[in-house]
Parts: C-alpha cells; structure tokens; sequence
C-alpha cells in the first residue's frame, strides 16, 4: 500500500498515527506531513491530548513498591557522584531571536524576500519530485531494515538452538564417558575376581579329591621317619593299595631359603621318580596331593628331599623324610 | 468530579512546569515531587503492556531518569509535562514488547506477581493517590462510553503495541474496519472527554 499526501492531508490516518497504530512505512509519511503543515499538527495534538490519557485506563494504580524509587534516587546520586558534568540536564533547544532592530532595513528585506520567493517557487517543483525520491528511497531502506532485522532474528533463533544442542551433546558425551570408565573399573573387577574364583575353584577341587581320598575306607595311613635334619616335624602319607593316588601330609617344616624346595620321591629297584614339590604355609604345614605314574604298591620306598633347582632327577643326600612301604 | 478535587486538579502547586524547572537547576526534590504524581500511573500502563512486575518497575525507573537527564529539552508549548512523561514510558514499552517478540523470554510466573502486587508504598500520597483515580475513574467511564469493538482496537494498540495491520490479523478482522474503529473510537473518545464537565487539559494540566 502507498500513500503519498502531496496536496490532500492524511485526515483519516491522524488518529491512529498519533495512537502508534500505523505500520512503519505509512507512520513515516505521515509524520513528514504532519511536520510541514500546522493544520494537520494541530490535529494530531488534539488528538495526542486523548491519548495521553490512555495510561489512566491501564488498571489498578496500587503494587507500586517503594524500592523502585529508592533505586531511582541512588542511581541519580550515583551519576552525579561519577560524573558531576555529565549529570547536566541536555540544554534546552535554542529559539530563534529577533535581529530587526531598524526599519531602516524592512524594504530592502522586503526586496530580498520576494526575490527568494520567486526563488523558491522554482525550487519548490524540483523540491516536490526530490520528495517523492527520497519517500521512495525511505521505503527502499525500510523494507531493506525490515528484512535484515527478520534475517539477523532468525540467525540469532538458528544460533541459540546451535548453542543449545552443542551443549546438549557434551552433557551426553561426558555422561557417556563417565559410563565408559565406570565400565572398564567395572570390567577390570571382574577380571580380578574371576581369577580369584579360578583359584578357589582348583583349590576346592583339590580339597575335595583329598578329602573324599582321605574319608574313603581302603586309604592307608603310613607315618614317615624324620631324620636328624626335621627332628621336629612329622609327616604323614594316605595312599590305597592298587591305585596311583598319594596325599602326604607335614607338620613343623621350616620354610627354604629361595632356590631350594621339599622334594617327595617314590624308588623301587632300578627305579627313582618324584611326585612333586612340598610348599610349606606360614604355618608350618604343608600338603601334596598327587598322581604316582605306577600304584603305589609298585614302590619300595619314600623320600623327602631337600633340592636345589635343577638337581632332582635323583634324589639327593639331604633326606629329612623316610619310609619303607 | 467534586468542586474541592478540581480545584486541586486546577491548582497543583508547584506546577509540572514549575518541576522541571527546578529539576533543570539540578533539584532532585522536584523529580520526587514529580515521581510521586505520576509514578503510579507510568507503572500501572508498563505492567498492563508488559504483564511483569519487574520490567513493569524497570520501566518507571529508566522513564523517571531520562525525565531527569532530558529535563533541558522539553518544550511545553508542544505538550503537557505528564503527555511527555507517559510518551517517553509507552515507547519504552513499546521497544520492551519488540524486543520480546524477536526473542521470548521466561516470565515469573502469575502468583509472584500477584503477590508482590499485594505490597504497599509507605510513602504514598494519598491525595494524590485520590486524584489519580478519579482522572482513572473519569477516563475509564468515556472510554466505557464508546461501543466495546472500537474500545478494543484502541486498547490493543496502545497497551498492546499492535499497528492495525497486526490487530486485523490477531482480531481476523479487514484492515479498513480497524482503520475505521481506531478513528471513530478515537475521536468519539476525545468528543466525550471534552463535552464533559472536564476538559482533557483539565485532566493532564
């Protein structure tokens, strides 16, 4: 829509201009005429006079609290405590003065002015067409505001979902990688303890083969003699005639120095071959459980050993342990 | 109006003028003067438009001070003191409800704002308070004179900033009617203002 009020007045658009009603375009036209013609300034006052008693019919004058002008003062004190100069008040607009002071000069004035007239009626057609150019151009630039205002409104709306949805995303990276360590603790505990229960498992088993060995009614006790060197210690062996299981079972060892162990070595003629290794506790006790490679029946004699790494494919000197089956 | 309260209204000492005058001179005792004539009123405009206590008292302190910084500048044969202290509030309304447009902000919610409606100013002056509302009560019985179709569009484009293109489309209504409501119920308005026993410089001085 245009207007252009060149020579009729914009009557019909006064009240809602002075009400703030109209769009930008047609509020700029009008106030440039509104500017240049006292007719219709004195109806736009009239009018401004009715509006500004609009805020009379805003509503319930109470609820004003007392804080606000309190804030009011101690910003002004402040201000003037800042900056004394610049809590001047801006210096009321300047009138023009009279300079007649002779009529000496009123006829040349008069001269002077009907010459600008004429002047001025030339210039007034080419002053009318520039109008109209600059109102084109004022629309021209306000239609160009108004579309980068909507663009710059939808860029900041598009920035702050960005800004949102990065946001979002790191809360749910660190959460995830809160989870994934929470994981690999997690993960490295069941590895611990399904080693541990691997071992309790064997050590179970173990147990239970010895004790259901030990319980069973062919097993055969068979104490073994201590030499000078476990005079203290005592050891006993379980074994059942015609099988190749044997369970020896000490008492009071003294734990080796490292690099030395209890070896048990089954001999019969022309034969020597070792069982395994004795592991004394803290305690003093210690417990074998194993497999001879013939029964037991088929050997002579017990050895318990004491061996230095590499050296038990015979049995050593250093007997602490004996026994003839 | 009662006799005792016009001649009040007729002869308020010091008058706005006589105010910012002084204020001109640097005299914070007049703005007070001024604040506690027209404080309530700028407020009660700022939270109808704006429907937030806080911003409702934003407004009040940001019009107050520039009435005190450009106090230099007015010009009273172009308008009244309190036209040009009510202006200067409406804009910034109106520069508040643009801004709220482009990007929307979280408002408190309802019952904070009725609540903190509640408290009351001990410093209030009651005669004035009394005169405020009977220019309330004079300017809310016109405008329930006009029929209630043009006191809509009046009221959703000055308390609702809405240009009549926007109240045509929010009411669903030909922009040529709107145009039509908002001249007659203007002038309608401004015809029963000044056939009352009041004149409209009565009531803003």
């Amino acid at each position: 829509m245009t207007h252009n009020y060149p020579d009729t007045h914009p009557t019909e658009s006064i009240p809602a201009f002075v009400l703030g009603a109209l769009d930008n375009d047609e509020a700029i036209r009008v106030a440039i005429h509104v500017a240049s013609c006292a007719q219709c300034r004195s109806e736009a006052d009239a009018f401004a006079k009715t509006v500004s008693l609009m805020p009379y019919a805003a509503g319930d004058l109470a609820g004003l609290r007392p804080e606000v002008k309190n804030r009011l003062f101690s910003r002004i004190a402040l201000a003037h405590e800042e900056s004394p100069a610049d809590d001047q008040p801006a210096p009321p607009a300047a009138r023009p003065k009279r300079v007649l002071r002779h009529s000496f000069f009123l006829p040349t004035l008069s001269a002077v002015l009907a010459v600008l007239v004429v002047f001025l009626g030339f210039l007034s057609a080419g002053m009318y067409h520039r109008r109209a150019d600059l109102i084109a151009e004022l629309d021209a630039r306000d239609q160009t505001v108004a579309a980068l205002q909507r663009q710059l409104a939808e860029r900041e709306r598009a920035l702050a979902d960005q800004i949102q949805l990065v946001a979002d995303r790191e809360r749910q990276l660190a959460a995830t990688n809160r989870l994934l360590q929470q994981n690999e603790t997690i993960a490295v505990r069941i590895a611990e303890q399904d080693r541990e229960l691997a071992t309790l498992r064997t050590q179970i088993a173990e147990t239970e083969i010895m004790v259901s060995f030990l319980a069973a009614p062919a097993t055969v006790l068979q104490p073994l003699v201590a030499t000078s060197r476990a005079a203290e210690a005592s050891a006993h062996m379980y074994m059942q005639p015609g099988h190749n299981q044997v369970v020896l079972l000490t008492h009071g060892l003294p734990q080796l120095q490292p690099g030395r162990h209890y070896r048990i070595w089954l001999t019969s003629e022309g034969e020597q071959v070792t069982v395994g290794a004795l592991h004394v506790r803290p305690d003093g006790v210690a417990e074998l459980v194993a497999q001879a490679p013939r029964p037991m029946d088929a050997y002579e004699q017990v050895l318990v050993t004491i061996e230095a790494d590499a050296s038990f494919s015979v049995p050593g000197s250093d007997v602490i342990f004996s026994v003839r089956l | 109006m009662n006799k005792a309260l016009q001649a009040s209204v007729a002869t308020h000492e010091p008058a706005d003028n006589q105010l910012l005058a002084q204020m001109t001179m640097r005299d914070s005792r007049a703005l007070e003067l001024l604040y506690d004539r027209y404080a309530t009123i700028v407020y009660a405009t700022a939270l109808r438009m704006l429907g937030s206590v806080e911003l409702a008292e934003e407004i009040v302190q940001e019009a107050f001070w520039r009435v005190w910084q450009r106090c230099g500048t007015f010009n009273a044969e172009r308008g009244h003191v309190a036209s040009w202290l009510f202006g200067i509030a409406h804009n910034l309304c109106i520069d508040e409800l643009r801004r709220q447009r482009v990007r929307p902000s979280v408002s408190r919610g309802v019952a904070v704002e009725l609540e903190m409606l509640d408290m009351p100013d001990p410093d209030a002056d009651v005669a004035g308070m009394a005169m405020q509302r009977e220019r309330q009560r004079l300017v809310g019985m016109a405008l329930q004179q006009i029929p209630a179709e043009q006191r809509e569009v009046l009221e959703l484009a000055y308390f609702g900033g809405l240009s009549q293109s926007e109240i045509a489309t929010q009411l669903q209504i030909p922009l040529g009617t709107i145009k039509t409501r908002i001249r007659s119920g203007l002038q309608r308005l401004r015809d029963l203002l000044q056939s009352g026993r009041l004149t409209v410089d009565d009531l803003v001085f």
